[in-house]
């Protein structure tokens, strides 16, 4: 059944068609791709499998959270709420929640925001790399990897809006509008994104790359809509956001010079370009927004370092599985 | 939270800034980040240079030092 109300104009950013489903990763994707697809698999119920391993994990659980966001071609939307698929999705969150926050406690981290990020500088991720010695094809490759958020970039966090206090509230309002483009649908972070891909020649097609993300991409991916889709996780979804947006800036200005050393073209480097400005903004907005929600309850500012820490941990990984662990350090 | 170096100043609603020189630059998004470390590649806006101005222990480095 094709959706008809899906009639929004993507204003030129290459995601006005849905999704096919991505290709399964194991039984449990396998499971949920037949149950998406086929009526009568639907009608028999989803047995309970256990994931074959992270990427079928992984796979299973995006598969599921985008139902919450834009949905697939040839899926009913009402199958966003099959209590069937929710009950997955909750137990595959709950393994993924405990997994990240065990990792938080391993590393018996006891300082504050700003220290967790002053040991993040040490590492200095793919933006350092592609500034120096990244061949076009390394850059083709992250840009894929990238790919899988900065296409619904900003989309998790809308989530969270209502789930905020007055003051922080218009903060994120603030931050997610600069985003979404400020009012005109060409300056959307996403579309402009969209843009950077089809000048590198790749797919701009929302979802396109897909079966090339890694675990590490989607696992990033999926803390974030874990996150913005739990309320109760809406102090970490903050901090995530706070982390993700000061290593954003400096970065930023590292890809620009790679991707002039390379001759990739003005749409390319514009994506990034415009994130060395934005994110100096965001980054301070996002760290107003912790504060404020917290008012200094250490339990709540625990919440905040530990969706900060989840970030900064996932970025790494994913750095390392992109660049390799010596580059990444 | 402690925020190392001089970081900028948030400035809300604002269409432009003008320069010591008398140069307007439009300001494009709804809230803007002043420089206040002078060390910023695109004044008057902040790039984040303020980060790369401090050291390990967030003190901050004086020009030349």
């Amino acid at each position: 059944m094709k959706d008809v109300s899906r009639k929004d104009d993507a204003g030129g950013s290459g995601y006005q068609d849905g999704m096919r489903i991505p290709t399964p990763r194991g039984r449990l994707s396998e499971a949920v791709h037949d149950h998406l697809t086929d009526p009568e698999v639907r009608a028999l119920g989803l047995p309970a499998l256990a994931p074959q391993g992270p990427d079928d994990a992984a796979i299973a659980l995006w598969t599921l959270y985008e139902l919450m966001y834009r949905g697939f071609d040839d899926v009913p939307d009402d199958v966003e709420w099959d209590p069937v698929l929710i009950e997955v999705r909750r137990r595959l969150e709950r393994q993924l929640e405990a997994r990240l926050r065990d990792d938080f406690s391993a590393i018996g981290f006891a300082g504050t925001f700003a220290d967790l990020l002053q040991e993040d500088r040490l590492n200095a991720g793919t933006a350092r790399f592609v500034r120096r010695e990244a061949t076009v094809d390394d850059v083709l490759e992250i840009l894929i990897q990238k790919s899988v958020y900065h296409l619904k970039e900003a989309d998790p966090h809308c989530f969270v809006l209502p789930r905020l206090d007055p003051g922080p509230k218009s903060m994120l309002a603030e931050l997610q509008y600069d985003e979404l483009g400020g009012g005109r649908p060409e300056r959307l972070h996403a579309a402009l994104f969209a843009e950077a891909l089809a000048a590198a020649g790749l797919d701009p097609a929302y979802g396109a790359y897909l079966d090339r993300a890694t675990e590490e991409t989607l696992t990033l991916n999926n803390a974030m809509s874990m996150f913005c889709l739990n309320r109760r996780l809406r102090f970490a979804a903050m901090g995530h956001l706070a982390a993700f947006e000061a290593t954003s800036s400096l970065p930023s200005a590292d890809m620009v010079r790679g991707l002039r050393r390379l001759g990739f073209g003005e749409p390319v480097v514009r994506y990034y370009d415009e994130h060395v400005e934005a994110d100096a903004v965001h980054e301070h907005l996002a760290r107003e927004i912790c504060d404020r929600m917290t008012g200094g309850d250490p339990a709540l500012e625990r919440e905040v370092l530990f969706g900060a820490y989840v970030c900064l941990e996932l970025e790494r990984r994913s750095a390392v599985k992109l660049v390799g662990a010596e580059v990444a350090a | 939270m402690s925020r190392p170096g001089i970081g900028p100043r948030l400035v809300r609603g604002i269409g432009f800034v003008v320069d010591r020189d008398g140069v307007a630059t439009v300001a494009n998004r709804p809230v803007v980040a002043l420089c206040r470390c002078d060390g910023s590649g695109r004044l008057p806006w902040c790039d984040s240079t303020h980060k790369v101005l401090c050291d390990s222990t967030h003190q901050v480095l004086r020009p030349g030092s």
